[in-house]
């Protein structure tokens, strides 16, 4: 399929983009929030553009697909402290569920966007890689080399995240 | 174990749990409800896309049919014509330096502070008179005391004595005409 794709095929592209656009989309909502859309557009769009120039399997193609996304979001909070973007408070804004909420609507329905969500609010580098671990399915070196850390601290962040929502979860199971 | 930890245990997922979450294998049956709990948030994390997540494959595939039809940037005779610059300035540095002029060559060596070749004879921090290369950068007193300048300068010529004996055409004719003065002188007497 990915040698397909890197051939020019648009069906292929297509299965693949099927494929890793759901993780991805999870993975940029973790990061950018709102605008996980626009990030993941502008990724597979360098993702069309550099296909043909790549060499490796699925596992290294999802690496490369996060790691692109990752340089995406980080070029894009370099733009907006250099451009801050003031926004005043709506009413919307403000009736945002916190996270307990968030931890009682993924308790109550568990659908994946109240578990995204949830996993949203554990510190940025925990969740960054319990997402790549548990959604986009990436091995511990991977989301190492994707985060610039190492293997060791990626395995510390992913079990304190862990432990951090199972905290959550219990205290929804002790007030419920 | 204290209280806390005692407290904190069933929250806390151990190893062998983690490893089973992060493969998304099933926990084992007497694992703690919180633990539980987890497992199926992964498991709902990691669900397949949804419908609301795949309304843009049109888009993509659109997209990517638009990026791969365009051509390259860089095409194959652009590519040719930045090789054959690349090797008319390389051979025009070559020629340039193979026809330096000598002064130059024999520059080259002072601001590292080695005597050039036609320098014969070695000097010891005398004050240079003369064979100093002059430079634009060397202009000024003050760079008379530099070592770097030092090792190039010749040894001063010794100041003349006056009492010395002259030497050269001039003084071999001024001696002819003091001889036939002093003959004639001699002669009259």
């Amino acid at each position: 399929m990915l040698r397909a794709a890197a051939a020019g095929e648009e069906a292929a592209f297509a299965r693949l983009w099927r494929d890793t656009h759901p993780p991805l989309l999870r993975y940029l909502r973790v990061l950018a929030g709102d605008r996980a859309e626009d990030v993941a557009g502008e990724v597979w769009l360098e993702v069309a553009r550099g296909l043909a120039r790549f060499k490796g399997g699925e596992l290294e193609f999802r690496s490369w697909l996060h790691t692109l996304a990752r340089r995406r979001v980080i070029d894009m909070h370099r733009r907006e402290t250099r451009r801050p973007v003031r926004l005043t408070a709506s009413a919307g804004e403000l009736d945002r569920p916190a996270a307990d909420d968030t931890a009682a609507a993924a308790l109550d329905n568990m659908s994946t966007e109240a578990a995204i969500a949830l996993i949203a609010t554990l510190p940025r580098d925990q969740a960054e890689v319990i997402v790549l671990r548990v959604i986009a399915g990436l091995d511990v070196g991977q989301v190492a080399r994707i985060v610039g850390k190492r293997p060791g601290a990626v395995r510390v962040a992913a079990h304190r995240g862990l432990r951090s929502l199972a905290a959550r979860l219990g205290q929804q199971h002790v007030t419920q | 174990m204290s209280i806390l930890s005692r407290l904190r245990a069933p929250r806390s997922p151990d190893d062998a749990c983690a490893r089973a979450l992060f493969a998304g294998r099933r926990l084992p049956p007497g694992a703690p409800a919180s633990q539980q709990a987890l497992a199926r948030l992964l498991e709902a994390a990691a669900a397949p896309g949804t419908a609301r997540e795949l309304t843009g494959e049109v888009a993509a595939a659109a997209a990517f049919v638009q990026v791969t039809s365009q051509p390259r940037r860089r095409s194959r005779t652009g590519r040719m014509l930045a090789a054959a610059a690349c090797a008319v300035a390389v051979a025009g540095i070559a020629v340039y330096a193979s026809v330096l002029p000598s002064p130059h060559h024999k520059i080259v060596p002072v601001p590292f502070g080695v005597p050039a070749a036609h320098h014969a004879q070695p000097s010891f921090g005398v004050p240079a008179t003369r064979g100093t290369t002059h430079l634009p950068f060397r202009a000024g007193a003050a760079n008379h005391t530099a070592p770097a300048q030092v090792a190039t300068r010749v040894p001063p010529r010794p100041p003349r004595r006056e009492h010395a004996r002259p030497k050269g055409r001039a003084a071999w004719k001024a001696r002819w005409a003091a001889g036939q003065a002093a003959a004639l002188h001699g002669g009259g007497r």
